[in-house]
C-alpha cells in the first residue's frame, strides 16, 4: 500500500541528485501527459463497468455534498486562523 | 479551468471506449493503471527533488506559516467527517479519503482506485475514485467562482484553504486577483505542502 510513497521519495532523491539537468525543470508538460493518459485509462474501467455508469447520478450528488462540506469548513477555519494570528495581513 | 476541461474530456473518453470496447488488450489490462500511476509519481517525486524553489521555500518557512495548511486539512476533514453521516453507503474514512485530494483531482482519484481494489474489489473502488475525481473538481470549482464570496466574509485566507492544493496553480489568478499580490507567497507554499500531503493522507484513510 505504500508502494507509492516510496515511489515518490526515490524520485524525489533520483531529482535532487539530477537536479543540474535542465529537462527536470520542465517536469510539467510530461507529468501532464502522463496525468491525462491515466485519466484515459481510469475511463476505460469505469466504462468497462456497467454498475458504475448506472450509478453516476448519485455519485455527483455525493460528490457535491462533500465537496461543499470540506469547502465550507476549510474557509471556516481560515477565519478562525485570520482573526487569531494574521492580524498583521488585514 | 480549461486544464479540468481537459481532464474531464479525456475521463469522458476513456468511458466511452471502454464501454463500447473499442480498444485493444493492452489499453484495457488490469496492471496498466497501477504502472501508469507509478510513472507519474515517481515524475511528481523528480519535479520536486529537482525544483529550485523547493529550497527558498523551505528557508523562508515561518512556524507561524504551517497553521495555514493546518487549518485546511483541519477543515476539510471536519467537514468530510461530518458529511459522511449524511452519506449512505459509504464509510466515514471513505469520506475523508474523498476529501484528503483537497482539490488535487487527478491524483486522489487515482491512488483511490488503486489503494481500494485489493480491498473493496474493482467495482466499488472505481466508484469511489469516480467520488473523488467530481468532489476535488468541484471544490477547484467553488473557488473559482467562489473566491470573491469567500473573501468577504471569511477573510483573506479563506479563499486559499478553499483551493486546496490548486492555491498554487490553477486557482492562484483568481485568489491573487481578489486577495491581493503579499498572499502569493503563502498560497504557493500553502499548495506545495498540501499537495505533499495528499499521498499520505488518501493512503492512510484508504488502510483504515
Amino acid at each position: 500500500m505504500f508502494t507509492v510513497i516510496f515511489v515518490m521519495l526515490s524520485g524525489l532523491a533520483a531529482g535532487y541528485l539530477l537536479r543540474g539537468f535542465p529537462f527536470l525543470q520542465k517536469m510539467n508538460g510530461p507529468i501532464y501527459c502522463t496525468i491525462l493518459f491515466l485519466l484515459f485509462v481510469m475511463g476505460v474501467h469505469v466504462g468497462k463497468d456497467q454498475n458504475i455508469i448506472n450509478n453516476l447520478g448519485g455519485l455527483g450528488l455525493q460528490a457535491f455534498l462533500i465537496s461543499a462540506a470540506c469547502t465550507l469548513c476549510s474557509v471556516i477555519a481560515a477565519k478562525f486562523i485570520y482573526a487569531r494570528f494574521f492580524k498583521d495581513l488585514k | 479551468m480549461k486544464g479540468s476541461l481537459l481532464i474531464v474530456t479525456f475521463f469522458v473518453l476513456g468511458c466511452f471506449c471502454g464501454r463500447l470496447d473499442l480498444l485493444p488488450a493492452i489499453l484495457t489490462a488490469d496492471f496498466l493503471p497501477t504502472a501508469v500511476l507509478y510513472a507519474l509519481m515517481f515524475q511528481v517525486g523528480l519535479s520536486i527533488g529537482a525544483d529550485r524553489k523547493l529550497k527558498a521555500i523551505l528557508l523562508a518557512i515561518k512556524p507561524k506559516l504551517l497553521l495555514l495548511p493546518l487549518a485546511t486539512v483541519v477543515g476539510t476533514f471536519t467537514g468530510a467527517f461530518l458529511i459522511s453521516f449524511f452519506i449512505t453507503g459509504r464509510g466515514v474514512f471513505d469520506t475523508m479519503a474523498v476529501g484528503a485530494g483537497f482539490g488535487y483531482y487527478s491524483l486522489s482519484s487515482i491512488l483511490i482506485t488503486q489503494l481500494k481494489t485489493p480491498l473493496i474489489g474493482a467495482q466499488l473502488a472505481g466508484e469511489l475514485g469516480t467520488l473523488a475525481l467530481m468532489s476535488n473538481i468541484l471544490r477547484e470549482m467553488y473557488t473559482l467562482l467562489g473566491t470573491p464570496l469567500f473573501l468577504k466574509y471569511f477573510g483573506k485566507l479563506a479563499p486559499v484553504c478553499a483551493g486546496g492544493v490548486t492555491s498554487m496553480d490553477a486557482t492562484l489568478p483568481v485568489i491573487t486577483r481578489y486577495c491581493g499580490k503579499e498572499i502569493v507567497f503563502l498560497s504557493i507554499f500553502h499548495g506545495v505542502l498540501l499537495d505533499f500531503s495528499v499521498p499520505f493522507f488518501v493512503s492512510l484513510f484508504c488502510s483504515l
